[in-house]
């Protein structure tokens, strides 16, 4: 486990519990379409999560996404559970780190700072 | 600044940042409605991302260009350069890869905006003379020149239609007002004064009179 930065931006902070609120719901469709074999909509997901991610400047969400997306693609149904898994525990890291009002000691999944 | 972006986090920061940046936002979320509101007010820019619920952002793109020539920043998909040279072609002004930095994001806005201010004239010259409209300053040369409140009007009239004839009564309209009642030789009496002012023995002829119409300043080599 590597520590997980949360962006110093103020407005970003005060968005971020929204954010993640929606992200984690963003799992919960990923997790459905991922069991239905829905590639599509796991590209998708994928792709708003790389476009959200690093605009807000949490880079580790946009590496996700990207692997979401390359996964649909190569219809690989255990990269995108893996994916998944790591997205669940990078968003609870994170929406801990933000009721906690820690800046930049967020703990998320290895290899994913 | 209208942002047309289905993701509502990023419209959001987004919002919050051209607002700090002292832009009105307005933010739609569907492509047929951004179209609709890029269609009712003239903005600064529209931020316009490339995939959109409604009607894609490239086709929007391409219909208010049609229209408009207001600048549009495209957010499109990272490493996609079909993306970005159709939205080029399709009159985006410029792109952003998503994710981008916010940062840069701004910078972008402040330099298509900019671009499409024109630039505040600095003032006016013909040959070696100079007039500095912010400084309300004359020169010849190296040389300033003092004139009056109603000189410096009639040189800045002269000036500002240089090389073109300016008729008697467009002159006195310029400086004295349209009503202007008084003697027209008051025209004639200020020309006088300002040539005495700007003209320089032995340097180009600037201010001419056409007989029976009015006065042009343009250059002349001396005789």
């Amino acid at each position: 486990v590597t520590g997980l930065a949360l962006p110093d931006d103020p407005d970003v902070r005060e968005l971020l519990p929204a954010f993640l609120a929606r992200r984690a719901r963003e799992a919960e469709a990923l997790a459905a379409a991922i069991a239905a074999g829905d590639a599509e909509a796991v590209r998708r997901i994928g792709h708003l999560l790389k476009g959200n991610g690093g605009s807000f400047g949490l880079p580790a969400l946009s590496a996700l996404g990207e692997r979401l997306e390359r996964a649909a693609t190569a219809a690989d149904g255990e990269a995108a559970r893996q994916a998944h898994a790591e997205l669940v525990a990078t968003v609870a890291a994170l929406t801990a780190a933000c009721r906690a009002g820690d800046v930049g000691s967020a703990t998320g999944p290895a290899g994913h700072p | 600044v209208l942002v047309i972006e289905d993701s509502p986090d990023l419209a959001e920061l987004l919002r919050r940042k051209l607002r700090q940046e002292g832009y009105d936002v307005r933010v739609e979320h569907d492509g047929l409605r951004g179209l609709s509101a890029a269609r009712q007010d003239d903005y600064a820019l529209i931020i316009l991302d490339r995939s959109l619920p409604g009607l894609d952002g490239l086709e929007i793109c391409r219909r208010v260009r049609a229209a408009s020539e207001v600048p549009i920043l495209m957010l499109t998909a990272a490493g996609d350069v079909d993306q970005r040279i159709e939205g080029l072609d399709q009159g985006a002004n410029d792109y952003l890869a998503k994710p981008f930095d916010v940062g840069e994001l701004l910078a972008r806005v402040r330099a298509q905006v900019r671009a499409r201010r024109p630039a505040p004239r600095e003032g006016f010259a013909l040959a070696d003379l100079e007039l500095h409209e912010r400084a309300r300053t004359v020169r010849r040369g190296e040389a300033p020149i003092a004139l009056t409140a109603k000189e410096y009007d009639l040189l800045h009239h002269l000036l500002a239609h240089a090389r073109q004839v300016v008729p008697r009564d467009a002159l006195i309209a310029a400086v004295w007002g349209h009503d202007f009642e008084g003697d027209d030789n008051v025209l004639d009496v200020f020309i006088r004064r300002l040539r005495t002012k700007i003209e320089r023995p032995g340097a180009a002829k600037l201010l001419h009179t056409v007989r029976g119409v009015g006065y042009v300043l343009r250059e002349e080599a001396p005789r």
